[in-house]
């Protein structure tokens, strides 16, 4: 008889952790990654131009296959202000990572006459 | 009779500083403009000597605003500096550097990259850029960096003097021109 209520407790615990497991996960913002190189040959150009992800926590990882140094940056009107990728040089990845509502943003290179050159696109983030 | 006198010497000397940028900004002269140097087609081999990040973004500024309507001939009063036909590109739209009334807003925004090309006989002689890597009024807002070789072609070597023998000259663009450090200013929209 004891060991029945123990049990029932236990189950009882096990099911409100699951449902409260349940309910964290689908009230956390989606996350995702998306992915873009930047051209080799000097040629101050992404291999995209148009990306898109729902809303939440967008990263965005940029591999330099160029022999010069690039980055990825981010901004938007939603975005108090741009969000800046670290600069890397050939092969390495740059990254930004940041929690975005609907909208339009930019990204682009924010090393000097880069973005001008055609180093940038458009994300468009969905509900 | 004094006031007089001091009034026309007043519109003199403004008439003097007025004529002033036009003697060292024919960027904007179409009488001054000359030859027909390539205005386009660069490839990497015109550029053999240039480090790989300039050489990238002169290629690229071909694609970019022009900052004089046509390739400008050499100056006179900067002497043997900067030779040959000049083609001269911002990294801004028009839109970005003119104000309401179409006329050029200075001083440039932060990040403006500025590419001067030159040109002798068809070969590319002079590469200089001009990075705005500051707001503010200060010649250090401003960085230079020039190529040169000879006519003949080979490769480009860096131009020495640093950072003060450009600003040493482009700040008379700013004391007489008010131009923000570059003689040339946007020339009027084609078409």
């Amino acid at each position: 008889m004891r060991t029945s209520r123990i049990g029932r407790a236990a189950l009882a615990l096990t099911a409100i952790a699951a449902l409260a497991a349940a309910a964290m996960t689908g009230a956390a913002a989606p996350s995702s990654a998306r992915t873009l190189s930047a051209k080799p040959g000097e040629k101050l150009a992404y291999s995209v131009t148009r990306l898109s992800a729902p809303a939440g926590k967008v990263t965005l990882r940029m591999t330099n296959k160029d022999d010069i140094a690039h980055n990825v940056a981010l901004r938007g009107k939603k975005l108090a202000k741009p969000h800046l990728g670290k600069v890397v040089g050939a092969g390495k990845v740059s990254t930004v990572a940041v929690t975005l509502p609907a909208g339009t943003y930019t990204f682009y290179c924010s090393v000097f006459g880069h973005e001008a050159s055609g180093m940038r696109g458009t994300l468009t983030v969905t509900r | 009779m004094t006031r007089t006198r001091a009034a026309a010497v007043s519109v003199a000397g403004a008439a003097v500083i007025a004529a002033l940028p036009l003697a060292i900004d024919p960027g904007t002269a179409d009488s001054q403009s000359t030859a027909s140097p390539r205005a386009a087609g660069l490839t990497p081999a015109d550029l053999e000597g240039i480090p790989a990040p300039d050489r990238a973004l002169t290629l690229a500024s071909e694609r970019w605003q022009r900052l004089t309507r046509r390739p400008i001939a050499s100056l006179r009063s900067l002497g043997g500096a900067h030779p040959g036909a000049k083609s001269i590109r911002v990294s801004r739209t028009r839109a970005q550097l003119t104000g309401r009334n179409g006329r050029q807003r200075f001083p440039y925004p932060r990040r403006t990259v500025v590419v001067k090309t030159g040109t002798v006989g068809g070969t590319v002689t002079l590469v200089a850029i001009m990075r705005r890597v500051a707001t503010g009024g200060d010649p250090s807002a401003w960085r230079y960096v020039e190529y040169t070789r000879g006519g003949g072609g080979g490769a480009f070597t860096r131009v020495g003097g640093g950072q003060s023998l450009c600003s040493g000259c482009h700040v008379s663009a700013t004391d007489t021109q008010r131009s923000d450090y570059v003689f040339s200013r946007l020339g009027p929209p084609t078409g």
